[in-house]
């Protein structure tokens, strides 16, 4: 499967939640462009094709995974969820990941959760 | 039996979660007692006439909560941390409806909010053991290929023996250097069986002492025959691994085996 296919079945999966862009830098680095919003509904289907896909497509192949997070308007705690669970599939398959250019809206919630320690934030998804 | 409109006054009165109703601009009119004790006040008076923004901790959910209002005309498990009276935060649940009055020419907004603090503060928990769980595996994994590295380089086998059973757990190594398949060893008795005679009761000897706990380690040479029936000279080091805590019977042997020819010969390259 290629990351277009991937993305492809990716929106078509998700009504509030899509990857609007993919692109790879440096060979070894995959951003996903996420749009939209991330609530107790969706969550968990997110991680879920994120995950399949890091377990699918991008082992191997990808030592980094960007997931720029500009284009988020809402998330609520299970979202942050989402993050976590990602955040653990990278761990187990060597992946490091990396969120770029994360609104206050989403590191607020995820201070006050006390999970921001656990990631890597990043300005320019172009530059990991 | 009460009449429905006392129904639904029991039901705002004695409900654990928040129930409001503001005016178009989210000025509170109502709060039940239980919503204003959910946000640290000690009676709905104190909150009546404020606005419900006032309330969210979040500006963009706040906006989001109003703009979804407003389009959908209502929403549904909506997730929002609202900030008590003390600042502590809520992480709350909000169902709502707008509604309006065609008459009147008058909106209002009626909504119940849900407390689930207590479910987010166990999902922390366990996000949290993910994460160290999944970093404690991915420290397992190096330090396993770092053994695993090392033992090839010194072209060591490691082997495993379950005392109960007499059950074996070896590095395929250790049946490769004697030119057998792994599936060839099954119980530490089967390695024995190909020690030379003269050295077969030393080495029986030496492991039952480890099972019997008489000793806690032990390190030697014997000869083994290995698939061609040649006789090869291996080191050998072994302790006791784990013991049962109330017998101080051991449970678990751990071994590495050394095919000491080899050695010689890397020493004489070296050389």
């Amino acid at each position: 499967m290629s990351i277009k296919e991937v993305v492809e079945s990716f929106n078509e999966k998700f009504l509030q939640i899509s990857i609007a862009e993919s692109k790879t830098i440096y060979r070894d680095t995959l951003v996903l462009y996420l749009e939209g919003i991330l609530d107790t509904e969706n969550s968990g289907d997110f991680a879920s094709v994120i995950n399949e896909c890091i377990a699918n497509n991008l082992y191997g192949k990808y030592s980094k995974l960007v997931l720029d997070c500009n284009g988020i308007t809402y998330v609520s705690s299970t979202g942050i969820g989402g993050f976590v669970n990602i955040l653990v599939t990278c761990t187990h398959n060597d992946i490091t990941l990396c969120l770029s250019r994360v609104p206050s809206r989403i590191s607020d919630v995820m201070d006050l959760l006390g999970f921001s320690s656990y990631f890597t934030f990043i300005d320019d998804p172009n530059n990991p | 039996m009460e009449e429905p409109e006392n129904k639904y006054q029991l039901l705002f009165k004695n409900s654990y979660d928040l129930f409001f109703f503001t005016d178009s601009e989210g000025k509170i009119s109502e709060v039940n007692s239980a919503g204003a004790k959910l946000l640290g006040y000690d009676s709905p008076s104190e909150i009546i006439g404020r606005s419900i923004r006032d309330f969210y901790y979040d500006k963009t959910q706040q906006n989001h909560f109003f703009e979804t209002l407003k389009k959908d005309g209502r929403v549904h498990n909506l997730e929002l941390i609202l900030v008590k009276k003390n600042g502590n935060k809520l992480f709350c649940l909000e169902d709502a409806y707008l509604l309006k009055n065609h008459g009147e020419n008058k909106i209002e907004y009626h909504g119940i909010i849900k407390d689930i603090t207590p479910r987010v503060e166990s999902e922390k928990l366990f996000w949290r053991k993910n994460i160290e769980l999944s970093a404690a595996i991915r420290s397992l994994k190096t330090h396993q290929n770092r053994l695993r590295y090392v033992l090839t380089l010194g072209n060591c086998a490691w082997w495993e023996i379950e005392v109960e059973t007499g059950r074996i757990e070896f590095s395929s190594l250790k049946a490769e250097l004697l030119g057998f398949e792994n599936q060839d060893f099954n119980y530490y008795q089967d390695f024995i069986e190909l020690i030379h005679p003269d050295d077969k009761r030393r080495v029986t000897n030496l492991v039952e002492a480890l099972f019997e706990n008489t000793i806690n380690s032990y390190e030697t040479t014997y000869r083994i025959k290995d698939s061609q029936n040649v006789y090869q000279r291996w080191y050998e080091a072994a302790e006791i691994l784990e013991k049962k805590e109330a017998l101080q019977r051991p449970q678990k042997l751990v071994g590495i085996s050394i095919e000491s020819r080899n050695i010689e010969e890397r020493l004489k390259d070296v050389d």
